[in-house]
């Protein structure tokens, strides 16, 4: 069998890989990363390409004040206790770090700031998520120490006598190949969102959802590590993203009019949840609705409070798309939308009556999202429906790591010189998750995964 | 009264290119994550015949869809609204640039399953290889009249009307006899959207296939596929930052070192 020598090795070609290998590279490692697929991105490049970032030039410039502690304590809350709060704790430490990484290398981030799930104030970064993949693949490459092999497969981990991870035997271009790893090995190879099979195993409430993410993402990393006995966290928390319109291809990534004021009804036409909360939890909600569908129903007001250069907000681009339902009435509307027409509009009115009188609608919501933003009525025409079921963007869960991002086993033993990152591992988001902490972990766990491979000392040749 | 509408689908040009070749028989196959979405002219058939079956529930619409890339999820797509019968048509719709073969080919599966249906409904161009031939050689295929570009269908009592404008005029016609429909996009009929519930449901659905009856006759056969050249993009793009005043600033300024008077 043909082998091939590097000091680490990289399984997975998204965010988390690239900000892995830069970072390895850039301490003088050589590096090999294998994609799977023809391209390089991932489910990373798929993303709505929000960060979550704290403290940072970009939030001081819009006046917000924020911190790791304040970061760290809104992970924790929208965790609901679930999460492993040193992973929390080794998120907050570093993304700062990261963000200032991230521009040094060429990730360029938009001038918009918004507050979305999980915040307390506004903390999404964004970014165009497929050119941040490209920049850190570039400045990868430019190192002159990274190897990027496309359509190349890693199949199962090779380990030595005394358990130590050392490599890979890697399928490409039509051979089985041995990658041997002096350093490590990283599973950067995101998670299962394209394995139905395995989804349905942990979550088959959400036969119904909308999938979406890389084509690679087939749980290859976590069953080569569960082969190894890597312990694993977070599983019964799969969920889907709120606010996927069903039937449109084109905006993989979910509208949440809900977060500027606007209202989710069912298709009896009640409302059947507290907006504001996180939306893994709204996805959970309306996937117990019938058919998992429903509608986010807004008025002038908040169709125009969005923001196109945020795509979790850009409602009237979406209109524009043909994608909501437009009525001059909200009598139009329900009949547009086949909703109970007296059902609906008293729905609207106790909502509309609660917030004009200062108390908390039905469900208790307090705010437009988490703890941020003051409630609206929905009174002044044209009014619109966003027709909204749940996607799967990701699986939010997997093997459980160290602070050094070495894999851990159903022992509570460090598996020697395997490490994960990124969306294959579990216990960093708990039962739901803050908006940007997805990405933002890919970026921030990748990096540091890097350092950790280039903190190891060398294993045999 | 009963409608058969016809649709085809495009490709959807938001997904990248798919790789097409040549097999040995001479027939195109489509490789790849090939898209297609339906066409505004596809819609605008849709439409007029849901807008009939609002305005008398008696009449049933049954919608033949060119098989072709993708056919799965554009039959969902159209089951969300409903009609009383989907199927695929098993034309290669590859070949439609052969308008005159194709059509002999959907006339006859519309001659053999739905002889009776009084409007076959189309849009002004099927598919992508359609330049428009193809509704008036159908029509002389199914030896039937056309009213081509008709922008709205409805009844006025029993009688159905068809429309279409002219210049400042506006053309109606009593439907008296079996007709070939070919409608052109129009705001009065945009498609609608789809019921959610029905949307779910369509996601469940199985589909069928209708073969088509007669043997391909000989014609014009593709002896070769030529890669498309491709063009060298040249510049630079930049993103014009602040608010729009800015913007426009912005954009004054470059125009002007580029040689524009303003």
């Amino acid at each position: 069998m043909t082998r091939h020598d590097c000091d680490f090795l990289v399984v997975g070609g998204g965010l988390a890989g690239f900000a892995a290998a830069l970072t390895a590279a850039q301490a003088g490692l050589q590096v090999v990363v294998l994609e799977k697929t023809a391209h390089t991105g991932g489910s990373s490049a798929m993303s709505g390409g929000c960060l979550a970032f704290a403290g940072t030039d970009l939030q001081r410039k819009h006046g917000i004040e924020d911190s790791s502690p304040l970061l760290f304590s809104d992970m924790v809350d929208v965790g609901k206790g679930e999460c492993d709060e040193s992973l929390v704790r080794l998120y907050a430490d570093n993304q700062l770090h990261t963000y200032e990484w991230l521009k040094r290398n060429g990730v360029v981030f938009s001038d918009a700031i918004e507050a979305a799930s999980g915040q307390s104030v506004p903390r999404v970064h964004n970014v165009d998520p497929a050119d941040m993949v490209r920049q850190l693949q570039n400045a990868a490459l430019a190192t002159g120490n990274v190897t990027l092999w496309l359509q190349s497969r890693a199949r199962r981990l090779l380990r030595e006598a005394d358990g130590r991870v050392v490599g890979a035997t890697v399928e490409r271009e039509g051979e089985t190949l041995v990658v041997h790893a002096r350093r490590a090995v990283l599973l950067a190879s995101g998670g299962f969102v394209q394995d139905r099979a395995l989804i349905h195993r942990f979550a088959p409430h959400y036969d119904n959802a909308v999938f979406i993410g890389g084509e690679g993402n087939e749980g290859d990393g976590l069953r080569m590590a569960w082969a190894l006995g890597a312990d694993v966290r977070d599983l019964p928390y799969i969920k889907g993203t709120f606010g996927k319109h069903p039937i449109d291809e084109h905006n993989h990534h979910a509208c949440l009019a809900v977060y500027k004021g606007a209202i989710a009804v069912n298709q009896e036409g009640k409302r059947f949840v507290d907006e504001s909360q996180s939306y893994k939890l709204l996805g959970d909600a309306v996937m117990q609705q019938s058919d998992g569908v429903g509608y986010q129903i807004l008025d002038h007001g908040i169709m125009h409070s969005g923001d196109n250069q945020i795509r979790i907000l850009d409602f009237t681009r979406r209109l524009e798309e043909g994608l909501f339902v437009q009525a001059h009435t909200l009598e139009e509307l329900a009949r547009l939308i086949d909703v109970p027409q007296e059902v609906f509009l008293a729905q609207v009115s106790a909502y509309n009556e609660a917030v004009r009188n200062g108390l908390e609608p039905e469900f208790g919501r307090k705010h437009l999202v988490h703890h941020h933003g003051q409630l609206r009525t929905i009174e002044h025409g044209p009014f619109y429906a966003y027709p909204s079921t749940a996607a799967v963007f990701g699986t939010y869960c997997g093997v459980v790591v160290d602070a050094g991002l070495r894999a851990i086993d159903v022992f509570g033993e460090p598996i020697e010189g395997l490490l994960a990152a990124g969306e294959m591992i579990g216990g960093f988001h708990g039962a739901a998750y803050m908006t940007g902490s997805a990405l933002g972990k890919a970026a921030v766990f990748g990096r540091l995964a890097g350092a950790s491979a280039a903190a190891m000392e060398g294993g045999s040749k | 009264m009963k409608i058969l509408v016809l649709l085809a689908g495009v490709a959807d040009m938001r997904f990248a290119l798919h790789p097409i070749r040549l097999t040995p028989d001479a027939q195109i196959l489509e490789e790849g994550t090939a898209r297609r979405l339906l066409s505004p002219f596809d819609e605008a058939a849709l439409e007029v015949a849901l807008k009939l079956r609002d305005g008398n529930p008696d009449t049933r619409i049954d919608v033949l869809l060119l098989e072709g890339p993708n056919t799965e999820n554009l039959l969902r797509s159209v089951a969300a609204f409903c009609p009383d019968s989907l199927q695929a048509l098993g034309i290669q719709a590859a070949r439609l640039w052969h308008s005159r073969e194709s059509a002999r080919q959907i006339g006859a599966v519309i001659d053999q399953h739905f002889p009776e249906h009084e409007l076959v409904v189309v849009g002004r161009e099927l598919g992508d290889l359609d330049e428009g031939s193809l509704p008036p050689l159908l029509a002389r295929s199914l030896r039937r009249r056309q009213f081509a570009m008709a922008q709205v269908a409805q009844w006025q009592g029993d009688r159905l009307l068809l429309m279409r404008e002219r210049g400042t005029r506006e053309e109606w016609l009593t439907v008296d006899q079996p007709l070939l429909v070919s409608v052109t996009n129009d705001k009065r009929n945009r498609l609608r959207h789809p019921l959610m519930k029905n949307v779910m449901a369509a996601k469940r659905r199985v589909f069928t296939c209708l073969p088509v009856p007669v043997a391909v006759t000989s014609g014009p056969a593709l002896r070769a596929l030529e890669a498309a050249p491709v063009t060298t993009r040249g510049g630079q793009c930049q993103m014009l930052g602040g608010d729009s005043a800015h913007q426009a600033q912005a954009l004054i300024g470059w125009l002007k070192d580029q040689g524009v008077h303003l």
